[in-house]
């Protein structure tokens, strides 16, 4: 008699899909995702197509942008519109950001992308990418815009960040580090190229460092250390150098050392930035030494 | 001999103390042994020479007519809580119909090897009563030498939802005692109900049978029930752990409460308030709890199983709380400690008062939870593209070591020291240094945000996900362009709130700042200890970056705070952080590889 009321109970909670397991992503394989990001100033949606094999019931997909229908245990191709961010533009810099994120039935969907090819073009204004979370391979220019490649295999897709400069300077930075292990000391030079004709003029290079780390050494740097101390706890080591002007074409070399303020096995310093007017135009690599 | 398993337990909670849990598991699947069960539960034991030990899932088949015991023994459970499985082992039932289950492992002959004893909690029409069959000298391969008949004790009401039984040496008599429970389902809440048999002899019968003991229970409908007992605190005398498999509209939810200090009358002290843990499917037909310090680090781990129900074949669901850790001196109970649940609306922090770990991890706002996928999956994208900058963050894993391009996003998602790897990575990767002096202004200028909260500028953690990538931000004040702005404490903010929007317990995720105040970083559960969590990967912390300001004294998480720096901040950092100075006995003196080793656990 009992056993006969479970049954039924357990009958009604299956019809009522409550027996259904949630995780979505373990029934779905996204094959391939392709699309172009193609990004002007006014842009607010990209599309991507994805060829998704569903190996469940019925899905859903959405992003916040568009939705489709997934039939059960079929493999279709779905072109789906993500958002994107142009943040707010400053006299030189501008940053896009592109929310990939897509839900199955309301669940953020996990899955890698077996392959992905996205094409990423810039404003026309655009003269330098500056930064981007992703590794983007230069296309060079299409009908005067500049263009990557982000592609690869087995990849989950997260947001795409990319900021770039306006600027018409172009440098080029290098960066390298000739650590003194056993004095516990390092000196960095920076090679600043001139990629233009013309010449560039009043420039800064800067850079920070964790204070608790590192500690100027003066009278071996060009430009000067300054420590930063904030409000509690924001103490920063900076170091800044003027540079009144590059020739077209030419190079300058400047370099700095710091004192290793305890045992490291490594030096990691972040990226070193060349200034136009109070912004960034240009970016070394963050580069690191190891014993 | 017989009691070695038990004891064990008990011996490593007394060596611990106090006791919480760290992350989660994902679930563990493995075959059930039928379509219907009507009740189910777990023991752990030792039967063969090898010292790892045994953990044996029971489930009480259903078909038409006479209902059986269906066991499976995982063999020398491995550190990661995976075992070989054997077939079913069917034993003969006690009736037709039961409404719960359950096993253990005790000794009540003189021979060494022990005897296993099946419960079912029959239930005719009227007054269920509670049957067990002892399987004598259970063998190194797992079966009972003989059976012996059913024994029958009178019941605890009309309806059950579960039920378990437990063997333990209460009073001063070496006999051992036999504690019958069951979930008593009456109309509205439920309740456990139990009856100790004291003195349990030679042949199984107990000498007498006390009353039943009402214990509130943990919810109004429940798919399975258990118990066991450990030993979580300083006090002697044992705690009973009840657990219900709650069962809501939805999902189940594992809900279990401790009862402190069984006396030698049976009853305990006093009771925790439910402690509720996410469960493993929407429907179950039995459930069962155990603890063992399987990774064997001197931390109890805790197993909880349920008989899922799907449509078709059943399957037994398990999962692992890893790290049951030392509070030292300190009144807590688990669920103050252990808050897998609902995360409450939370408002920006206006003032230090407000300046909480909720209201700054801000885990009500989905774009936590997204970036912090992003995070794992990033992560895990990375481990693929360059593998040999992950090399020492997959050491403790065995089926990893050496190759992180094996990594994959359930790994990340189920191991909390992967979770630490991955945001340390990612927060390091995605994150540059601003200072307060910029960040009030940009934020409230160009945003439109009135963001004022006073000494220290902390940022919420979807202020720098919403606004500080922004060209704005990045370029007006020459910093470099990047995801995510901040100072120290925004960097740890942010990489608390991911930790936590990943499931991380929330009291192993710690914002903390020296005294005088120049820094603030995270401490967090890393490789079965606290350690540093600040710039850079998280192994930079463990071998050199030798800060005098990682001496850690305020601490703050999502249970404790506010941020602002005082004496409380100190006590629960002491307290719960239990490898920091003033925490763990063996430590008085701090020095950075004391702390941030292995010296102190």
């Amino acid at each position: 008699m009992k056993k006969f009321l479970s049954l039924i109970v357990l009958s009604l909670l299956t019809v009522a899909g409550h027996g259904e397991a949630k995780d979505v992503s373990k029934t779905l394989t996204v094959e391939e995702v392709a699309g172009t990001f193609d990004i002007q100033p006014d842009t607010t949606t990209v599309g991507l197509t994805y060829r998704i094999a569903n190996h469940g019931d019925d899905r859903e997909l959405s992003t916040p942008r568009g939705k489709a229908k997934l039939n059960k245990e079929m493999t279709a191709e779905v072109a789906l519109q993500h958002p994107v961010d142009m943040g707010k533009p400053s006299k030189k810099t501008r940053s896009a950001k592109v929310s990939t994120q897509l839900y199955a039935d309301g669940e953020q969907l996990l899955a890698p992308a077996a392959a992905y090819s996205v094409k990423v073009i810039l404003p026309a204004d655009a003269t330098k990418l500056l930064s981007s979370n992703k590794k983007l391979i230069p296309l060079g220019r299409e009908a005067g815009r500049l263009a990557y490649a982000w592609q690869g295999t087995s990849h989950y897709l997260t947001s795409f960040y990319a900021w770039w400069t306006t600027s018409t300077t172009d440098l080029a930075l290098t960066k390298t580090i000739i650590p003194d292990w056993e004095n516990r000391k390092a000196r960095v030079i920076i090679d600043i190229r001139n990629e233009s004709a013309v010449p560039a003029r009043n420039i800064m290079v800067k850079e920070d460092f964790p204070s608790r780390s590192f500690s100027g050494l003066t009278g071996e740097s060009d430009g000067r250390f300054i420590t930063f101390t904030g409000e509690a706890n924001d103490a920063r080591l900076i170091w800044e150098c003027p540079i009144a002007e590059i020739g077209g074409g030419r190079q300058a070399r400047i370099s700095y050392a710091v004192e290793l303020k305890h045992a490291m096995d490594e030096i990691a310093l972040y990226e070193t930035r060349a200034m136009e007017e109070g912004e960034v135009i240009a970016l070394s690599e963050a580069i690191s030494a190891r014993k | 001999m017989k009691k070695t398993v038990l004891c064990l337990v008990m011996l490593l909670f007394c060596l611990t103390g106090h006791a919480f849990a760290s992350g989660w598991s994902n679930y563990y699947q493995i075959a059930g042994v039928g379509s219907t069960g009507e009740g189910a539960s777990m023991a752990l034991v030792n039967l063969d020479s090898d010292p790892r030990p045994e953990l044996v899932f029971l489930a009480y088949d259903a078909p038409d007519g006479a209902n059986n015991f269906r066991y499976k023994i995982g063999w020398n459970v491995s550190a990661y809580g995976t075992a070989s499985w054997s077939d079913p082992i069917q034993v003969a039932g006690v009736g037709n119909s039961g409404q719960g289950a359950g096993i253990t492992f005790t000794n009540l002959d003189g021979d060494p090897r022990p005897e296993m004893i099946l419960m079912a909690y029959d239930a005719p029409s009227g007054a269920n009563t509670f049957r067990y069959r002892i399987g004598w000298n259970v063998g190194s391969n797992g079966i009972a030498s003989s059976w012996s008949g059913v024994f029958y004790i009178a019941g605890v009401g009309n309806e059950g939802q579960g039920a378990g039984v437990a063997c333990i040496n209460l009073d001063s008599d070496p006999r051992p005692e036999m504690i019958l429970m069951a979930y008593d389902n009456p109309d509205g809440g439920n309740s456990f109900r139990y009856r100790v048999g004291w003195n349990v002899g030679s042949t199984g019968a107990a000498s007498w049978w006390g009353s039943v003991v009402y214990v509130d229970g943990v919810g109004a409908t429940g798919n399975g029930a258990d118990l066991t007992f450990a030993q979580f605190d300083s006090d002697p005398r044992p705690e009973m752990v009840l657990m219900a498999y709650d069962a809501p509209d939805g999902a189940n939810n594992f809900r279990y409460k401790i009862g402190w200090n069984v006396g030698t009358d049976g009853l305990t002290a006093s009771w925790s308030s439910p402690v509720q843990v996410d469960g493993v499917g929407a429907t179950g037909e039995g459930a069962g709890l155990g603890f063992y310090d399987f990774d064997g680090n001197g931390r109890m781990d805790m197993v909880l199983m349920a008989y899922d129900a799907p449509t078709g074949a059943n399957t037994f669901r398990y999962k692992i709380g890893w790290d049951l850790m030392t509070v030292n001196n300190f009144v807590v109970t688990l669920n103050t400690l252990w808050y897998n649940g609902y995360i409450p609306p939370t408002q920006i922090p206006s003032s230090p008062s407000t300046q909480t770990g909720p209201n700054l991890y801000q885990l009500s706002d989905q774009v936590v939870h997204d970036t912090a996928y992003e995070a794992a999956m990033d992560y895990v994208n990375d481990c693929r593209a360059n593998p040999a900058v992950h090399v020492s963050e997959v050491s403790h894993r065995p089926d990893l070591a050496g190759h992180p391009e094996l990594v994959d996003l359930a790994d990340v998602l189920s191991d909390s020291d992967l979770l630490v790897a991955a945001i340390a990575w990612f927060v390091d990767r995605n994150m540059t240094w601003s200072d307060d002096a910029h960040n009030e202004p940009i934020l409230n200028n160009t945003f439109g945000l009135n963001y004022h909260p006073g000494w220290d500028f902390p940022i919420p953690a979807n202020y720098p996900i919403r606004y500080t990538g922004d060209a704005i931000f990045t370029s007006t004040y020459g910093y470099a362009p990047d995801r995510f702005h901040g100072d120290c404490e925004d960097h740890a903010i942010l990489r608390a709130a991911l930790l936590r929007a990943l499931g991380m317990n929330p009291s192993y995720v710690w914002n903390v700042m020296d005294n005088p105040v120049t820094h603030e970083y995270n401490v967090v559960a890393y490789r079965g200890a606290f350690r540093i969590m600040d710039y850079g990967p998280i192994g930079r912390w463990l071998a050199t970056h030798m800060w005098d300001s990682h001496r850690s004294y305020y601490g703050y998480n999502e249970n404790y705070g506010p941020r602002y720096p005082g004496p409380f901040q100190h006590l629960y950092l002491a307290a719960y952080a239990n490898n920091y100075p003033g925490g763990a006995p063996l430590c008085q003196a701090w020095s950075y590889l004391n702390y941030y080793q292995d010296t102190c656990r």
